[in-house]
């Protein structure tokens, strides 16, 4: 199932010298399940925050989340997480990354590989299993990841922009295999990212977050199966108008610090 | 120009290496015909020539048992007996306080309370001049092979002790935080994550350590022993026995390079899932 409810959440940290400091503020919206919702924002407008609360991570400073009607109150094998750095225990070949989380459920040796092998099939890491990770290149290291999530069969999956680093072809093909994976073990999905048109190709709903505040929540309707052709289509170029829109508007409120800078740059004589 | 493929590149290196190390050999040999004919203090030469150093092997005789006849052959026995004797304090010392400085770092690094109540005590010790320490440690054992031992094993517990909880707080949280995420709990995020990666930090730290522990070993050897390399080399400087003096030093060195490369190789392999800088 996994429902995600988010009631009123909010979460402070206490900085050094500028004191609290809210990076989310009374954020509420319901994810039902089996829904692919991305979390759009600029940088620091609170996505990882959130990302982390629905982990299990990060305890709310106010507000809750419930996950099926429950609240959480920890990190747990339902719920896998992509996170945003290259997090793989380097030490450990790229099949005995996927395999952690079947070693923590018990499962013995001979299926868990077998199990490990399958995912590493799925995401296309087959050939590599017995690499170290720094054999790998940056989008390996991401199917890596996510071999090692899946494989804990989670029936939620949380990405923290996990293609931000990668080149655009790229990024594309392993959008399309992400969507061809949920379409055949469908999950409740929170995918974290500053891309507009990323958002809008994965999507069943856009959530945008501008300064820790819920400012936005947009449908996306396009068909399924999405292909290629769709970023190239009318309609999306108007849903990605409105979303950059809605982002611009963002930035417009966001109190520039031009402190040191002249008020207007003085004509040369 | 192309870059020249690996073998060739490591090939012309070691040509350079031995090209420079027989030229100060041979800087070393001319120097020392000219010393000698110049300055000599009581009899001994102050730069022995290379070739008086390796005559200096037989003239360990001695080291075997009073009496017995000075020959080449004895006075290698005697080099490698005293090798050994050496080699167990140094060894045993650096085994014997790893295995009690990772341990008790990791005990450290798991409790924020014991690690507070051990931090204060610890840093203390660290400002401890380790060769002052030297007398207490032989009084204490009675100027035993053990003493020595002992003394090197604290010094590179201390050492170590500290690099295994300094790593330990510096294992990257997203890596904690996916095991956890996986499932894992406390114990086991501790044996599969924590312990792993600080595996290279340790393992630089007992490099650090090794390279002293040849000076406390002498250090020790010098004030309390019966036998062992530093022994050997502080009784030839009763008697200016210059020659024997280089000869242990000469052995030494030689012992350092074998010991770091053979700790190198070891080190590589383990960190192989490292990434290079
Ligand atoms: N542990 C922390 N301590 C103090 N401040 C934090 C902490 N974590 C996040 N913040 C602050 O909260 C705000 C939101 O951070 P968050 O990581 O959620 O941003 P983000 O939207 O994920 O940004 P990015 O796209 O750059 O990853 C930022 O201003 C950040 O400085
Ligand atoms: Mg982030």
């Amino acid at each position: 199932m996994s429902e995600i409810t988010i009631e009123h959440l909010s979460v402070s940290f206490t900085r050094r010298r500028a004191g609290a400091f809210a990076a989310l503020q009374d954020v509420s919206a319901h994810i039902t399940p089996q829904t692919f919702v991305a979390i759009l924002g600029l940088s620091g407008s609170g996505k990882t925050t959130l990302l982390n609360v629905v982990a299990g991570l990060l305890q709310p400073t106010s507000g809750r989340v419930l996950l099926d009607g429950r609240p959480i109150t920890g990190p747990g094998s339902d719920r896998g997480v992509v996170f945003q750095q290259d997090a793989l225990f380097m030490w450990r070949s790229v099949v005995k990354n996927v395999e952690y989380g079947l070693e923590v459920k018990g499962m013995p040796r001979a299926q868990r590989r077998a199990l490990a092998e399958h995912w590493l099939t799925v995401v296309g890491l087959k050939d590599f299993a017995h690499f170290f990770p720094k054999e790998l290149s940056g989008g390996m290291k991401k199917r890596c990841q996510l071999a090692m999530v899946l494989a804990n069969e989670p029936t939620t999956l949380l990405m923290d922009e996990p293609y931000g680093a990668l080149d655009y072809v790229t990024k594309c093909q392993l959008q399309d295999e992400l969507l061809a994976l949920l379409h055949t073990t469908p999950k409740t999905t929170l995918f974290v990212t500053h891309d507009i048109e990323e958002a809008l190709y994965l999507s069943d709903r856009v959530l945008i977050l501008s300064r820790g505040r819920l400012i936005a929540d947009m449908p996306v309707t396009f068909d399924s199966p999405r292909t290629n052709d769709l970023r190239l289509s009318p309609e999306f170029a108007i849903a990605k108008q409105r979303l950059w829109r809605s982002l611009d508007g963002a930035t417009q409120q966001r109190p520039l610090s031009l402190t040191g800078l002249p008020a207007s740059i003085p004509e040369q004589p | 120009m192309l870059a020249t493929s690996r073998p060739h590149r490591q090939r012309r290196a070691l040509t350079y290496h031995i090209a420079s190390l027989v030229a100060l050999l041979a800087f070393w040999w001319l120097l020392s015909y000219y010393t000698n004919s110049a300055h000599i203090i009581h009899g001994a030469s102050a730069l022995p020539s290379p070739l008086s150093v390796l005559n200096a092997i037989a003239g360990l005789s001695v080291f075997l048992a009073p009496g017995t006849p000075t020959t080449l052959a004895h006075g290698l026995a005697a080099l490698w007996q005293n090798t050994l004797v050496s080699a167990e304090r140094l060894l045993g010392g650096v085994l014997l306080g790893a295995a009690i400085g990772i341990t008790a770092g990791l005990l450290l690094a798991w409790s924020k309370l014991v690690r507070l109540l051990v931090q204060g005590p610890v840093l203390l010790v660290r400002t401890i001049p380790l060769m002052a320490l030297v007398p207490l440690f032989l009084a204490w054992w009675g100027g035993t092979s053990f003493g020595i031992l002992a003394f090197i094993a604290f010094a590179v517990f201390s050492v170590v002790v500290i690099s295994t909880v300094e790593a330990a707080g510096n294992v990257p949280p997203e890596l904690v935080n996916l095991a956890r995420t996986l499932g894992a709990a406390r114990f086991r995020i501790y044996r599969t994550v924590i312990l792993p990666a600080i595996v290279p930090a340790v393992i630089g730290g007992l490099r650090v350590v090794i390279g002293i522990g040849w000076a406390l070993l002498l250090a020790g050897e010098y004030l309390g022993a019966q036998n062992g390399l530093g022994h050997v080399l502080i009784m030839a400087e009763d008697y200016l026995y210059t020659a024997r003096m280089a000869l242990i030093v000469v052995m030494i060195m030689v012992y350092t390079f074998v010991l770091d490369r053979l700790f190198t190789l070891a080190a590589d392999w383990i960190t192989r899932w490292m990434p290079k800088d």
